[in-house]
Protein backbone atom coordinates (compact mmCIF):
# COMPACT_ATOMS: atom_id res chain seq x y z
CA UNK A 1 0.00 0.00 0.00
CA UNK A 2 2.72 2.44 0.98
CA UNK A 3 6.48 2.61 0.51
CA UNK A 4 9.02 3.94 2.96
CA UNK A 5 8.09 4.83 6.52
CA UNK A 6 8.42 8.56 5.76
CA UNK A 7 6.20 8.22 2.67
CA UNK A 8 3.64 6.34 4.73
CA UNK A 9 3.66 9.08 7.33
CA UNK A 10 3.23 11.77 4.67
CA UNK A 11 0.40 9.88 2.99
CA UNK A 12 -1.26 9.34 6.34
CA UNK A 13 -0.91 13.01 7.28
CA UNK A 14 -2.55 14.07 4.00
CA UNK A 15 -5.23 11.42 4.33
CA UNK A 16 -5.91 12.45 7.91
CA UNK A 17 -6.24 16.08 6.91
CA UNK A 18 -8.37 15.65 3.80
CA UNK A 19 -10.31 12.39 3.97
CA UNK A 20 -10.75 11.57 7.63
CA UNK A 21 -12.82 14.67 8.54
CA UNK A 22 -15.33 13.48 5.91
CA UNK A 23 -16.01 10.15 7.60
CA UNK A 24 -19.32 11.36 9.04
CA UNK A 25 -20.43 12.54 5.57
CA UNK A 26 -19.65 9.14 4.07
CA UNK A 27 -21.61 7.43 6.82
CA UNK A 28 -24.59 9.77 6.37
CA UNK A 29 -24.80 9.16 2.63
CA UNK A 30 -24.44 5.41 3.20
CA UNK A 31 -27.35 5.54 5.63
CA UNK A 32 -29.62 7.43 3.23
CA UNK A 33 -28.73 5.05 0.44
CA UNK A 34 -30.84 2.62 2.39
CA UNK A 35 -28.26 0.82 4.47
CA UNK A 36 -29.01 -0.06 8.08
CA UNK A 37 -26.58 1.28 10.68
CA UNK A 38 -24.34 -1.79 10.74
CA UNK A 39 -24.17 -1.97 6.95
CA UNK A 40 -23.54 1.78 6.73
CA UNK A 41 -20.60 1.33 9.10
CA UNK A 42 -19.28 -1.50 6.94
CA UNK A 43 -19.64 0.69 3.85
CA UNK A 44 -17.93 3.63 5.58
CA UNK A 45 -15.06 1.45 6.67
CA UNK A 46 -14.64 -0.19 3.27
CA UNK A 47 -14.81 3.19 1.55
CA UNK A 48 -12.09 4.69 3.75
CA UNK A 49 -9.90 1.59 3.46
CA UNK A 50 -10.17 1.74 -0.34
CA UNK A 51 -9.52 5.49 -0.24
CA UNK A 52 -6.43 4.99 1.91
CA UNK A 53 -5.09 2.31 -0.42
CA UNK A 54 -5.53 4.49 -3.49
CA UNK A 55 -4.83 7.86 -1.92
CA UNK A 56 -1.81 8.32 -4.23
CA UNK A 57 -4.34 8.67 -7.08
CA UNK A 58 -6.11 11.54 -5.39
CA UNK A 59 -4.94 15.06 -6.31
CA UNK A 60 -4.50 17.04 -3.06
CA UNK A 61 -6.82 19.99 -2.46
CA UNK A 62 -9.29 18.91 -5.15
CA UNK A 63 -12.75 17.66 -4.17
CA UNK A 64 -12.01 14.89 -1.68
CA UNK A 65 -15.66 14.63 -0.69
CA UNK A 66 -16.78 13.84 -4.25
CA UNK A 67 -13.88 11.40 -4.61
CA UNK A 68 -14.92 9.54 -1.45
CA UNK A 69 -18.55 9.42 -2.62
CA UNK A 70 -17.43 7.86 -5.89
CA UNK A 71 -15.67 5.13 -3.93
CA UNK A 72 -18.69 4.69 -1.66
CA UNK A 73 -20.94 4.17 -4.67
CA UNK A 74 -18.60 1.54 -6.13
CA UNK A 75 -18.44 -0.27 -2.79
CA UNK A 76 -22.21 -0.09 -2.36
CA UNK A 77 -22.74 -1.23 -5.95
CA UNK A 78 -20.69 -4.35 -5.27
CA UNK A 79 -22.66 -4.99 -2.09
CA UNK A 80 -25.98 -4.74 -3.91
CA UNK A 81 -24.74 -6.94 -6.75
CA UNK A 82 -23.80 -9.62 -4.26
CA UNK A 83 -27.26 -9.46 -2.78
CA UNK A 84 -28.71 -10.05 -6.26
CA UNK A 85 -30.87 -6.96 -6.17
CA UNK A 86 -30.04 -5.84 -9.69
CA UNK A 87 -32.58 -8.00 -11.47
CA UNK A 88 -34.80 -5.38 -13.07
CA UNK A 89 -37.80 -6.95 -14.76
CA UNK A 90 -39.61 -3.72 -15.51
CA UNK A 91 -39.00 0.00 -15.36
CA UNK A 92 -41.08 0.99 -12.35
CA UNK A 93 -39.97 4.63 -12.62
CA UNK A 94 -42.03 5.23 -15.74
CA UNK A 95 -45.07 3.70 -14.08
CA UNK A 96 -44.58 5.80 -10.95
CA UNK A 97 -43.98 9.03 -12.81
CA UNK A 98 -46.91 8.52 -15.17
CA UNK A 99 -49.21 8.35 -12.15
CA UNK A 100 -48.18 11.80 -10.87
CA UNK A 101 -50.38 14.43 -12.43
CA UNK A 102 -48.87 17.92 -12.86
CA UNK A 103 -46.88 19.48 -10.03
CA UNK A 104 -48.03 18.03 -6.72
CA UNK A 105 -48.86 20.53 -3.96
CA UNK A 106 -46.60 20.68 -0.92
CA UNK A 107 -47.93 20.51 2.65
CA UNK A 108 -47.58 23.85 4.43
CA UNK A 109 -46.13 22.19 7.52
CA UNK A 110 -43.87 19.22 7.42
CA UNK A 111 -42.47 17.22 10.28
CA UNK A 112 -39.01 15.69 10.11
CA UNK A 113 -40.51 12.19 10.18
CA UNK A 114 -42.73 12.99 7.19
CA UNK A 115 -39.77 14.20 5.17
CA UNK A 116 -37.68 11.15 6.09
CA UNK A 117 -40.53 8.78 5.36
CA UNK A 118 -41.25 10.38 1.96
CA UNK A 119 -37.57 10.36 1.06
CA UNK A 120 -37.07 6.75 2.15
CA UNK A 121 -39.94 5.49 0.00
CA UNK A 122 -38.57 7.01 -3.21
CA UNK A 123 -37.02 4.58 -5.72
CA UNK A 124 -33.25 4.39 -5.34
CA UNK A 125 -32.59 5.94 -8.77
CA UNK A 126 -34.27 9.21 -7.76
CA UNK A 127 -33.35 9.11 -4.11
CA UNK A 128 -29.62 9.04 -4.81
CA UNK A 129 -29.76 12.04 -7.13
CA UNK A 130 -31.86 14.09 -4.70
CA UNK A 131 -29.48 13.03 -1.93
CA UNK A 132 -26.33 14.06 -3.78
CA UNK A 133 -27.66 17.22 -5.43
CA UNK A 134 -30.04 18.63 -2.83
CA UNK A 135 -28.81 17.26 0.49
CA UNK A 136 -25.07 16.95 -0.09
CA UNK A 137 -25.06 19.86 -2.56
CA UNK A 138 -22.84 18.34 -5.22
CA UNK A 139 -22.89 19.94 -8.66
CA UNK A 140 -24.52 18.16 -11.61
CA UNK A 141 -21.04 17.34 -12.92
CA UNK A 142 -19.97 15.81 -9.61
CA UNK A 143 -23.20 13.80 -9.33
CA UNK A 144 -22.70 12.62 -12.89
CA UNK A 145 -19.17 11.44 -12.06
CA UNK A 146 -20.18 9.74 -8.82
CA UNK A 147 -23.07 7.86 -10.42
CA UNK A 148 -21.36 7.42 -13.81
CA UNK A 149 -24.38 8.68 -15.73
CA UNK A 150 -24.60 11.60 -18.20
CA UNK A 151 -25.38 15.07 -16.84
CA UNK A 152 -28.68 15.03 -18.79
CA UNK A 153 -29.70 11.94 -16.84
CA UNK A 154 -28.82 13.67 -13.57
CA UNK A 155 -31.00 16.64 -14.51
CA UNK A 156 -33.88 14.44 -15.58
CA UNK A 157 -33.73 12.27 -12.45
CA UNK A 158 -33.43 15.30 -10.19
CA UNK A 159 -36.50 16.91 -11.76
CA UNK A 160 -38.49 13.71 -11.44
CA UNK A 161 -37.11 12.96 -7.98
CA UNK A 162 -38.14 16.35 -6.62
CA UNK A 163 -41.56 15.95 -8.16
CA UNK A 164 -41.92 12.48 -6.71
CA UNK A 165 -40.91 13.73 -3.27
CA UNK A 166 -43.59 16.42 -3.43
CA UNK A 167 -46.10 13.79 -4.52
CA UNK A 168 -45.24 11.57 -1.55
CA UNK A 169 -45.56 14.50 0.85
CA UNK A 170 -48.80 15.72 -0.71
CA UNK A 171 -50.26 12.24 -0.52
CA UNK A 172 -49.31 12.01 3.14
CA UNK A 173 -50.76 15.45 3.87
CA UNK A 174 -53.99 14.62 2.09
CA UNK A 175 -54.44 11.54 4.25
CA UNK A 176 -54.02 13.67 7.37
CA UNK A 177 -56.07 16.60 6.05
CA UNK A 178 -53.12 19.04 6.21
CA UNK A 179 -53.23 22.30 4.21
CA UNK A 180 -51.07 22.23 1.09
CA UNK A 181 -49.20 24.86 -0.91
CA UNK A 182 -49.40 24.64 -4.67
CA UNK A 183 -46.13 24.48 -6.56
CA UNK A 184 -46.03 24.83 -10.32
CA UNK B 1 -38.51 34.92 -20.18
CA UNK B 2 -42.05 33.52 -19.97
CA UNK B 3 -43.54 31.35 -17.23
CA UNK B 4 -43.37 28.21 -19.39
CA UNK B 5 -39.68 28.83 -20.12
CA UNK B 6 -38.99 29.31 -16.44
CA UNK B 7 -40.54 25.93 -15.64
CA UNK B 8 -37.99 24.31 -17.93
CA UNK B 9 -35.03 25.76 -16.07
CA UNK B 10 -36.34 26.16 -12.53
CA UNK B 11 -34.68 22.95 -11.29
CA UNK B 12 -31.30 24.06 -12.57
CA UNK B 13 -31.84 27.54 -11.13
CA UNK B 14 -32.58 25.96 -7.76
CA UNK B 15 -29.33 24.00 -8.02
CA UNK B 16 -27.38 27.09 -9.10
CA UNK B 17 -26.43 25.41 -12.36
CA UNK B 18 -27.50 28.03 -14.91
CA UNK B 19 -25.29 30.33 -16.91
CA UNK B 20 -25.01 33.84 -15.52
CA UNK B 21 -27.12 35.32 -18.34
CA UNK B 22 -29.93 32.80 -17.85
CA UNK B 23 -29.72 33.35 -14.10
CA UNK B 24 -30.37 37.05 -14.66
CA UNK B 25 -33.33 36.30 -16.92
CA UNK B 26 -34.82 34.02 -14.25
CA UNK B 27 -34.31 36.65 -11.55
CA UNK B 28 -35.94 39.33 -13.68
CA UNK B 29 -38.93 37.08 -14.32
CA UNK B 30 -39.28 36.18 -10.63
CA UNK B 31 -39.26 39.87 -9.72
CA UNK B 32 -42.17 40.53 -12.05
CA UNK B 33 -44.24 37.33 -11.73
CA UNK B 34 -45.85 36.71 -8.35
CA UNK B 35 -47.10 33.27 -9.32
CA UNK B 36 -43.66 31.97 -10.37
CA UNK B 37 -42.10 33.68 -7.35
CA UNK B 38 -44.48 31.86 -5.05
CA UNK B 39 -43.87 28.54 -6.84
CA UNK B 40 -40.11 29.00 -6.61
CA UNK B 41 -40.39 29.89 -2.92
CA UNK B 42 -42.18 26.58 -2.26
CA UNK B 43 -39.54 24.61 -4.15
CA UNK B 44 -36.72 26.40 -2.37
CA UNK B 45 -38.30 25.90 1.06
CA UNK B 46 -38.85 22.20 0.41
CA UNK B 47 -35.25 21.73 -0.73
CA UNK B 48 -33.95 23.51 2.38
CA UNK B 49 -36.24 21.47 4.61
CA UNK B 50 -35.15 18.16 3.09
CA UNK B 51 -31.50 19.12 3.41
CA UNK B 52 -31.87 20.26 7.01
CA UNK B 53 -33.78 17.14 8.07
CA UNK B 54 -31.53 14.63 6.34
CA UNK B 55 -28.26 16.16 7.52
CA UNK B 56 -29.29 16.47 11.16
CA UNK B 57 -31.42 13.33 11.69
CA UNK B 58 -30.14 11.26 14.60
CA UNK B 59 -30.32 8.13 12.47
CA UNK B 60 -27.75 9.52 10.06
CA UNK B 61 -25.14 10.54 12.65
CA UNK B 62 -22.06 8.40 12.92
CA UNK B 63 -21.42 6.66 16.24
CA UNK B 64 -18.38 8.41 17.77
CA UNK B 65 -17.09 5.11 19.13
CA UNK B 66 -17.15 3.60 15.65
CA UNK B 67 -15.47 6.72 14.23
CA UNK B 68 -12.74 6.61 16.86
CA UNK B 69 -12.13 2.91 16.31
CA UNK B 70 -12.01 3.29 12.53
CA UNK B 71 -9.65 6.26 12.82
CA UNK B 72 -7.34 4.26 15.04
CA UNK B 73 -7.45 1.19 12.76
CA UNK B 74 -6.80 3.23 9.63
CA UNK B 75 -3.87 4.98 11.30
CA UNK B 76 -2.49 1.67 12.45
CA UNK B 77 -2.88 0.15 9.01
CA UNK B 78 -1.33 3.16 7.24
CA UNK B 79 1.72 3.46 9.43
CA UNK B 80 2.38 -0.12 10.44
CA UNK B 81 5.67 -1.56 9.21
CA UNK B 82 4.12 -5.01 9.34
CA UNK B 83 1.57 -4.11 6.68
CA UNK B 84 -1.19 -5.46 8.88
CA UNK B 85 -4.21 -6.11 6.68
CA UNK B 86 -6.88 -3.69 7.75
CA UNK B 87 -9.77 -5.67 6.32
CA UNK B 88 -9.18 -8.39 8.88
CA UNK B 89 -10.24 -6.17 11.73
CA UNK B 90 -13.36 -4.95 10.04
CA UNK B 91 -16.76 -4.27 11.45
CA UNK B 92 -18.52 -7.53 10.75
CA UNK B 93 -21.60 -7.48 12.88
CA UNK B 94 -24.19 -8.92 10.56
CA UNK B 95 -25.27 -12.50 10.56
CA UNK B 96 -24.13 -13.15 7.03
CA UNK B 97 -20.58 -12.47 8.10
CA UNK B 98 -20.82 -14.33 11.39
CA UNK B 99 -18.68 -17.31 10.47
CA UNK B 100 -16.13 -15.18 8.67
CA UNK B 101 -16.04 -12.85 11.64
CA UNK B 102 -15.28 -15.79 13.91
CA UNK B 103 -12.33 -16.86 11.76
CA UNK B 104 -11.15 -13.28 11.44
CA UNK B 105 -11.48 -12.85 15.20
CA UNK B 106 -9.27 -15.85 15.86
CA UNK B 107 -6.72 -14.63 13.29
CA UNK B 108 -6.80 -11.15 14.73
CA UNK B 109 -6.15 -12.38 18.26
CA UNK B 110 -3.29 -14.56 17.06
CA UNK B 111 -1.91 -11.70 14.96
CA UNK B 112 -2.28 -9.27 17.84
CA UNK B 113 -0.35 -11.58 20.16
CA UNK B 114 2.49 -11.99 17.65
CA UNK B 115 2.57 -8.31 16.74
CA UNK B 116 2.03 -7.05 20.27
CA UNK B 117 4.98 -4.64 20.33
CA UNK B 118 3.98 -2.96 17.05
CA UNK B 119 0.29 -2.92 17.94
CA UNK B 120 0.99 -1.02 21.10
CA UNK B 121 3.26 1.36 19.24
CA UNK B 122 0.88 3.71 17.55
CA UNK B 123 1.68 6.78 15.51
CA UNK B 124 0.00 10.14 15.84
CA UNK B 125 1.60 12.21 13.13
CA UNK B 126 5.29 11.59 13.08
CA UNK B 127 7.47 9.02 14.72
CA UNK B 128 6.46 6.13 16.94
CA UNK B 129 4.41 6.86 19.99
CA UNK B 130 4.79 4.90 23.17
CA UNK B 131 1.67 4.30 25.18
CA UNK B 132 2.87 4.85 28.70
CA UNK B 133 -0.25 3.88 30.53
CA UNK B 134 -2.41 1.21 28.99
CA UNK B 135 -5.07 1.22 31.70
CA UNK B 136 -8.03 2.61 29.76
CA UNK B 137 -8.36 1.70 26.09
CA UNK B 138 -11.33 3.95 25.38
CA UNK B 139 -9.43 7.05 26.49
CA UNK B 140 -6.52 6.14 24.22
CA UNK B 141 -8.79 5.55 21.23
CA UNK B 142 -10.37 8.93 21.71
CA UNK B 143 -6.97 10.52 22.32
CA UNK B 144 -5.95 9.92 18.69
CA UNK B 145 -9.13 11.60 17.50
CA UNK B 146 -8.41 14.49 19.90
CA UNK B 147 -4.94 14.91 18.33
CA UNK B 148 -6.59 14.92 14.89
CA UNK B 149 -9.03 17.60 16.03
CA UNK B 150 -6.22 19.73 17.45
CA UNK B 151 -4.31 19.52 14.17
CA UNK B 152 -7.33 19.96 11.89
CA UNK B 153 -9.18 22.58 13.91
CA UNK B 154 -6.79 24.57 16.11
CA UNK B 155 -3.66 24.43 13.91
CA UNK B 156 -5.10 24.27 10.38
CA UNK B 157 -8.81 24.73 9.98
CA UNK B 158 -10.01 21.79 7.88
CA UNK B 159 -13.23 20.68 9.52
CA UNK B 160 -16.12 19.65 7.29
CA UNK B 161 -18.71 21.01 9.71
CA UNK B 162 -18.75 24.50 11.13
CA UNK B 163 -18.27 24.58 14.92
CA UNK B 164 -21.00 26.03 17.13
CA UNK B 165 -20.59 28.15 20.26
CA UNK B 166 -20.41 26.56 23.69
CA UNK B 167 -23.62 28.41 24.56
CA UNK B 168 -25.39 26.73 21.63
CA UNK B 169 -23.80 23.41 22.65
CA UNK B 170 -25.17 23.88 26.18
CA UNK B 171 -28.67 23.91 24.68
CA UNK B 172 -28.15 21.20 22.06
CA UNK B 173 -25.74 18.82 23.79
CA UNK B 174 -26.11 19.41 27.51
CA UNK B 175 -25.69 22.10 30.15
CA UNK B 176 -22.25 20.73 30.99
CA UNK B 177 -20.89 22.89 28.15
CA UNK B 178 -22.20 26.10 29.69
CA UNK B 179 -19.36 28.49 30.59
CA UNK B 180 -16.86 25.68 30.16
CA UNK B 181 -14.34 28.13 28.69
CA UNK B 182 -14.58 30.34 31.78
CA UNK B 183 -13.99 27.57 34.31
CA UNK B 184 -11.11 26.15 32.24
CA UNK B 185 -9.45 29.56 31.93
CA UNK B 186 -9.89 30.22 35.66
CA UNK B 187 -8.15 26.93 36.44
CA UNK B 188 -5.34 27.67 34.00
CA UNK B 189 -5.02 31.20 35.35
CA UNK B 190 -4.44 29.74 38.81
CA UNK B 191 -1.93 27.22 37.44
CA UNK B 192 0.11 29.83 35.58
CA UNK B 193 -0.29 32.70 38.03
CA UNK B 194 3.41 33.59 38.18
CA UNK B 195 5.00 35.59 35.35
CA UNK B 196 7.82 33.04 35.20
CA UNK B 197 5.28 30.26 34.55
CA UNK B 198 4.61 31.70 31.11
CA UNK B 199 1.41 33.63 30.47
CA UNK B 200 -1.49 31.58 29.12
CA UNK B 201 -3.59 33.29 26.50
CA UNK B 202 -7.19 32.41 25.57
CA UNK B 203 -7.68 32.15 21.80
CA UNK B 204 -11.01 30.50 21.11
CA UNK B 205 -13.75 28.26 22.47
CA UNK B 206 -16.36 26.32 20.53
CA UNK B 207 -17.97 22.92 20.05
CA UNK B 208 -16.72 21.05 16.99
CA UNK B 209 -16.89 17.67 15.29
CA UNK B 210 -13.87 15.79 13.99
CA UNK B 211 -14.09 12.30 12.47
CA UNK B 212 -17.61 12.03 13.84
CA UNK B 213 -16.53 12.81 17.40
CA UNK B 214 -17.96 15.83 19.17
CA UNK B 215 -15.68 17.93 21.36
CA UNK B 216 -15.98 21.02 23.50
CA UNK B 217 -12.80 22.72 22.35
CA UNK B 218 -10.88 25.50 24.07
CA UNK B 219 -7.78 26.77 22.32
CA UNK B 220 -5.08 28.59 24.29
CA UNK B 221 -1.51 29.67 23.65
CA UNK B 222 1.47 29.42 25.94
CA UNK B 223 5.08 30.22 25.11
CA UNK B 224 4.06 30.79 21.48
CA UNK B 225 2.49 27.35 21.07
CA UNK B 226 -1.16 26.52 20.68
CA UNK B 227 -2.72 24.02 23.05
CA UNK B 228 -6.16 22.44 22.79
CA UNK B 229 -8.31 21.42 25.71
CA UNK B 230 -10.81 18.95 24.27
CA UNK B 231 -13.66 17.43 26.23
CA UNK B 232 -15.89 14.64 24.92
CA UNK B 233 -18.66 12.54 26.40
CA UNK B 234 -17.62 9.01 27.28
CA UNK B 235 -19.28 5.92 28.69
CA UNK B 236 -16.00 4.73 30.17
CA UNK B 237 -15.22 4.67 33.86
CA UNK B 238 -13.10 7.34 35.53
CA UNK B 239 -9.36 6.87 35.11
CA UNK B 240 -7.35 6.77 38.30
CA UNK B 241 -4.55 8.98 37.03
CA UNK B 242 -3.71 11.28 34.17
CA UNK B 243 -2.67 9.31 31.09
CA UNK B 244 -0.34 10.41 28.31
CA UNK B 245 0.63 9.68 24.74
CA UNK B 246 3.76 11.34 23.39
CA UNK B 247 5.65 11.07 20.14
CA UNK B 248 6.94 13.08 17.17
CA UNK B 249 3.80 15.17 16.82
CA UNK B 250 1.71 16.82 19.49
CA UNK B 251 1.54 15.08 22.84
CA UNK B 252 -1.67 14.47 24.72
CA UNK B 253 -2.48 14.07 28.40
CA UNK B 254 -5.84 13.61 30.03
CA UNK B 255 -8.29 11.49 31.94
CA UNK B 256 -11.87 10.32 32.20
CA UNK B 257 -14.00 11.82 34.93
CA UNK B 258 -17.75 11.63 35.54
CA UNK B 259 -18.64 10.65 31.95
CA UNK B 260 -16.24 13.09 30.30
CA UNK B 261 -12.95 12.37 28.56
CA UNK B 262 -10.55 15.31 28.81
CA UNK B 263 -7.53 15.82 26.53
CA UNK B 264 -4.80 18.44 26.61
CA UNK B 265 -3.10 18.36 23.20
CA UNK B 266 -0.08 20.49 22.32
CA UNK B 267 3.56 20.52 21.35
CA UNK B 268 4.46 21.90 24.75
CA UNK B 269 6.63 19.59 26.86
CA UNK B 270 4.63 16.57 27.93
CA UNK B 271 5.04 17.57 31.57
CA UNK B 272 3.17 20.80 30.77
CA UNK B 273 0.30 18.85 29.15
CA UNK B 274 0.09 16.63 32.22
CA UNK B 275 0.24 19.60 34.56
CA UNK B 276 -2.61 21.31 32.72
CA UNK B 277 -4.64 18.09 32.72
CA UNK B 278 -4.12 17.66 36.46
CA UNK B 279 -5.30 21.23 37.05
CA UNK B 280 -8.45 20.59 35.04
CA UNK B 281 -9.57 17.40 36.76
CA UNK B 282 -11.26 19.05 39.80
CA UNK B 283 -13.03 21.72 37.75
CA UNK B 284 -14.33 19.26 35.14
CA UNK B 285 -15.51 16.96 37.92
CA UNK B 286 -17.23 19.86 39.63
CA UNK B 287 -18.89 20.99 36.38
CA UNK B 288 -20.11 17.43 35.70
CA UNK B 289 -21.52 17.13 39.20
CA UNK B 290 -23.15 20.55 38.98
CA UNK B 291 -25.16 19.44 35.98
CA UNK B 292 -26.05 16.06 37.39
CA UNK B 293 -23.79 13.87 35.28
Amino acid sequence: MFGLARDREQDWTSFEAEALPLMADVFRVARWLGADRATAEDLTQETLVQALKSFHRYTPDTNCRAWLMTILYRVNGKRISKLGRLRIVDDPDEIIMSNIAGEPPVPARLTDDEVISAFATMPQKFREVVLLADVEEFTYKEVSEVLRVPIGTVMSRLHRGRRLLRAQLADHAQKLGIAVTKAG
Amino acid sequence: MECEELKLVVDSYLSDELLVETNHEVQRHLELCASCRSDFGVRQALRSKVRAVLTTADDAQIDPRFAARLTRDLRRSATSESGWSFARIGHFNTLRFASLAFIVGVLTVVTAIYLRPSVETVSSSGTDVAIRNTGEIAWQELAHTAIGDHENCAITYRLSERPITLQAAAIEHGKFNEDLDKIVMEALGRLFSEESDGKIEFLEAHYCIYAGQQFAHIVVRQRGRKASILIADTASADTAATESLAGGGPGVSGFNVRGHAVFVVSELPQTANSEIANALRPVVRSQAEKFGV
